[in-house]
C-alpha cells in the first residue's frame, strides 16, 4: 500500500470507529437504548419509548458531543505542544496548561460572581445558564491556560533539557494547585463541593446551552492549528532551520499559543482537567500513520482523540449501570502505558 | 605586500549572487522595546562578493565570527549595519519566505528530527516554494529528488533520519538545502563530522553544484588543506582584523594565511602549504640523502624536539657548530638506512633501519 493509500485507509477506519463509538455512546448507559432506535431518533423519527427520546436528546447527545469535542481538542493541543516544545512528553496536562485553566476556573468560581456557571448541574449548586457567566468561566480558563503557556514558552527559550521543562510544567501545576487550595479555604462548602466534582473530569455536565461556547472555542482552535500545519512541519527541524525556511517565527509562536490555550482552556472549563488524552493520542497517531507530517497528524489526532475520549467515557459508565468511574481514572489507565512505552522506546533508541 | 579588502570587479553583465556592502554583524542585546540595546560587533565594514558558480571558503580561528557572518547572510540574524544583496535584491526588503527562496543554510549543530523520514525531511526544503497547504507540484518533487541524488542520499530516502550516522545525516541536511534551490548556499563547517573520503566527496558535490547550476557556495571550515585545494577564493578572518579575500595561492604567497593562523606553536609553511607544529628546539640536526626520506625524517625529529638545519646551511660553519647530530638517510633495495653521527666528535651513533629505532636511540 502506498503511503497516501495507507493514510486514507486509516483516516477512513478512524472515522468509522468514531461513528461506531458515537452510536454506542448514545445507546449505552443506565438505560439501554437499541442503537437503531437511537440513530432513528436523531434522524427525526420518534423512538418507541418517549423516555428514550428525552434521555437521548437531553443527556446522551450533549454528553457524546462534548466527549468528541474535548477529545479532539486535547489531542490536537497535545500534538501542537509536542512539536512546539520539541518534547515527546509535552501535553496540556503534563506541561501545567490544564492547571492554569483550573486556576482560572477556580478564580471565577470562588470569587463568587460567576458561581456555578460552567460547572455541571449537581444538587445544591444552582447552574447559572447565562451566556455571560459561561463565557466568563471559559474565558478565565483560557486566560489561565495562556498564562502558563507563556511562562513555559519563556522558560523553554532558556532551558534546553526536555526533562527540566517537564519538571517545570509539573511545578507550575503544583503552584496553581496551591493557589486553588488557598482560594478554597476562603470559599463556601457548596462551591468547594462543586469544584471538587468538576476536578474529577466529566463530560456529563455540559448542557445544550453551554455547547455552543465550547464548540466555537474548539473550532477556532482547530482552525488556527490547521493554518499552522505547514510551518509545524518545518518546526520539526528546530527553530533555527524553520526560520531559515522562511517561517515567521513570532506569528507561529503566537498562533500556537492561542490555539493550545483555547483548546485546552475551553475543554478544562467545561469538563474539568482531563489527563493523558493530549499526551498519548499524538503518539498513537504517529505510530499508526508512520508519519510526522502535521497535515496528516492533525485530522488523525482529531479523529482518534474523539474516539479515545468517547471510549473512555463509555468505559467510565459501563460497570454496574448506576456507578460511574472518574473519567481521569480511565484516561490514565489508557494513557499512562502509552507514556511508559514512549519513554522506553526512546531509551532503547539511545542505547543502541 | 599587505592585502586589504579586495574589491573584486565583477565581469560585466553578471549580477553577483551575493553582495555585502559595509556589512557589520554581531549581536544586539535586546533591552527594552525601542532598540537602545548594546551592540556587540563581531565583524564590521565588510564588503564582500560572491559570483555565480563560485565556491568560497571562510577560514579563521574559532571566535573570528564565521558562524555569525553565515547566520547573518542566511537572514537568521539582522545585520547591525550595511546591506546584503542576493541576486541584486536587497535582503532588507524581502519577507522571511522571500529570503528562504534565495538562500539555504546547513548548520553545524547535530539535530534530531522526531519521526521524519529522510525523504520528508528533504521535502521540507520546498517549504518556501509551496503554497500554504504545502502541496508538492511535480517541479517540487523533481527538486527533492535532484537534491537527494546530488548529495548521495537517494538510497537513504526511506529511512528515518534519527537512525542515520553523523555522516549520513550531514548528507541529508545537504540534500534538504539543495532541494531549497537557493541562489546562495551557506554551510557552517559541513565537513566537521566526516571522514576524509566523505569530506572530499562533499566538496566535490558543492563544486559541481556551483559550476553546473551557477549557484554560489559559501562554507566555513577548519580544514585548511581542503579549502586551499577546493576553493575558488578564500575569505580569511583574522581575529579582530579586516577580512582578506583572494585565491588561496595569492593569499599563501602574500603571507596572509600565515598571519591568520600562526599562533603559539603552529606555523604555516609557505613552501609546502602545510602547517608545522614546532616546539622551541634547543637541539639541531643536519639531514642529508634521499629527499623523500629527509622529509619524513625531519618530521620525526621535530617531534623529538630537534630543529632541522638545511643541508647547505649545515655545511656552513655556524650550522655545523650548532647542530648536535648529522643524519644521512639512504634508500636502498633492501630498505632504508639512517646513519647517525655526533657532529662535535664525528663518532657514529649507529645506523638504523626505521625511524622508530632512530627516535628511540635519540630519546635515550
Amino acid at each position: 500500500m502506498s503511503a497516501s493509500g495507507r493514510t486514507w485507509f486509516w483516516l477512513a477506519a478512524l472515522a468509522v470507529m468514531l461513528a461506531g463509538l458515537f452510536c454506542l455512546g448514545l445507546a449505552s448507559g443506565s438505560v439501554t437504548i437499541p442503537v437503531g432506535q437511537a440513530v432513528a431518533s436523531l434522524l427525526g423519527h420518534p423512538a418507541a419509548n418517549p423516555v428514550w427520546d428525552r434521555i437521548l436528546w437531553q443527556i446522551r447527545l450533549p454528553r457524546c458531543l462534548t466527549a468528541v469535542l474535548a477529545g479532539s481538542a486535547l489531542a490536537l493541543s497535545g500534538l501542537e505542544m509536542q512539536t512546539l516544545f520539541r518534547n515527546p512528553l509535552a501535553g496540556p496536562y503534563s506541561m501545567g496548561i490544564s492547571s492554569g485553566a483550573t486556576l482560572g476556573v477556580a478564580l471565577a468560581v470562588f470569587t463568587g460572581a460567576l458561581a456555578g456557571a460552567g460547572l455541571r448541574d449537581i444538587p445544591g449548586v444552582p447552574a447559572l445558564g447565562g451566556m455571560g457567566a459561561q463565557l466568563g468561566v471559559a474565558g478565565s480558563a483560557v486566560a489561565g491556560a495562556a498564562l502558563v503557556m507563556l511562562l513555559v514558552l519563556a522558560v523553554a527559550r532558556r532551558v534546553q533539557s526536555n526533562s527540566t521543562l517537564l519538571i517545570l510544567g509539573l511545578m507550575f501545576g503544583q503552584l496553581t494547585g496551591a493557589l486553588v487550595s488557598v482560594l478554597q479555604a476562603f470559599s463556601g462548602a457548596e462551591q468547594i463541593r462543586a469544584f471538587t466534582f468538576w476536578g474529577f473530569g466529566s463530560y456529563a455536565g455540559v448542557t445544550w446551552a453551554q455547547l455552543p461556547v465550547l464548540t466555537c472555542a474548539v473550532l477556532a482552535g482547530v482552525a488556527m492549528a490547521a493554518a499552522c500545519a505547514k510551518p509545524l512541519n518545518a518546526l520539526l527541524l528546530g527553530w533555527t532551520y524553520a526560520r531559515s525556511l522562511g517561517v515567521p517565527i513570532q506569528a507561529l509562536r503566537g498562533l500556537l499559543l492561542a490555539s493550545t490555550s483555547l483548546l485546552a482552556g475551553a475543554v478544562t472549563a467545561f469538563c474539568g482537567p482531563v489527563a493523558f488524552l493530549g499526551l498519548a493520542v499524538p503518539h498513537l497517531c504517529r505510530g499508526l500513520f508512520r508519519t510526522a507530517d502535521h497535515r496528516v497528524l492533525i485530522p488523525a489526532c482529531l479523529l482518534l482523540g474523539a474516539s479515545m475520549s468517547l471510549a473512555s467515557d463509555l468505559a467510565s459508565r459501563l460497570p454496574g449501570g448506576d456507578r460511574t468511574l472518574p473519567l481521569n481514572a480511565v484516561t490514565a489507565l489508557v494513557g499512562a502505558p502509552v507514556v511508559i512505552w514512549v519513554l522506553l522506546r526512546r531509551r532503547a533508541a539511545r542505547d543502541e | 605586500m599587505p592585502l586589504g579588502n579586495l574589491h573584486d570587479t565583477p565581469a560585466p553583465g553578471t549580477i553577483p549572487r551575493l553582495r555585502a556592502e559595509g556589512l557589520a554583524v554581531g549581536y544586539r542585546a535586546a533591552r527594552g522595546g525601542t532598540g537602545g540595546g548594546e551592540e556587540r560587533r563581531v565583524l564590521s565594514g565588510l564588503d564582500l562578493e560572491l559570483r555565480p558558480g563560485e565556491l568560497v571558503c571562510i577560514l579563521g580561528p574559532n571566535g573570528a565570527g564565521k558562524s555569525t557572518l553565515l547566520r547573518t547572510l542566511a537572514g537568521l540574524q539582522t545585520p547591525l549595519a550595511g546591506r546584503i544583496l542576493v541576486d541584486g535584491e536587497d535582503f532588507a526588503g524581502l519577507t522571511a519566505e522571500g529570503r528562504a527562496r534565495k538562500t539555504a543554510i546547513v548548520l553545524t549543530e547535530r539535530m534530531e528530527a522526531g519521526n521524519l523520514s529522510v525523504h520528508s525531511l528533504t521535502a521540507l526544503g520546498r517549504h518556501p516554494h509551496t503554497g500554504w497547504t504545502g502541496r508538492m507540484r511535480e517541479s517540487d518533487k523533481d527538486a527533492v529528488r535532484a537534491g537527494l541524488e546530488a548529495a548521495g542520499a537517494w538510497e537513504l530516502r526511506a529511512r528515518l533520519f534519527d537512525e542515520l550516522s553523523d555522516g549520513e545525516k550531514q548528507r541529508v541536511m545537504l540534500a534538504r538545502a539543495l532541494a531549497q534551490e537557493p541562489a546562495l548556499l551557506l554551510l557552517d563547517e559541513p565537513t566537521a563530522f566526516l571522514d576524509l573520503p566523505r569530506r572530499v566527496e562533499t566538496i566535490r558535490i558543492l563544486r559541481n553544484l556551483a559550476r553546473a547550476r551557477g549557484r554560489a557556495v559559501l562554507l566555513s571550515t577548519h580544514d585548511l588543506d581542503l579549502a586551499m585545494r577546493a576553493a575558488d577564493r578564500l575569505w580569511l578572518m583574522p581575529p579582530g582584523g579586516p577580512v582578506r579575500c583572494g585565491t588561496p595561492e595569492d593569499l599563501a604567497l602574500a603571507g596572509a594565511i600565515a598571519s591568520v593562523f600562526d599562533q603559539g606553536d603552529v606555523a604555516f609553511d609557505k613552501a609546502n602549504g602545510q602547517f608545522r607544529i614546532h616546539g622551541h628546539p634547543d637541539k639541531w640536526a643536519v639531514l642529508s640523502g634521499d629527499p623523500v626520506l629527509v622529509h619524513w625524517t625531519a618530521r620525526a625529529l621535530e617531534r623529538e624536539g630537534y630543529g632541522i638545519v638545511d643541508e647547505s646551511e649545515g655545511k656552513s660553519r655556524s650550522g655545523e657548530a650548532r647542530a648536535a647530530i648529522r643524519i644521512a638517510a639512504e634508500a636502498g633495495a633492501g630498505g632504508s638506512v639512517w646513519r647517525c653521527f655526533a657532529t662535535a666528535t664525528g663518532t657514529a651513533l649507529g645506523s638504523f633501519t626505521s625511524l622508530e629505532q632512530l627516535a628511540g636511540r635519540l630519546r635515550g
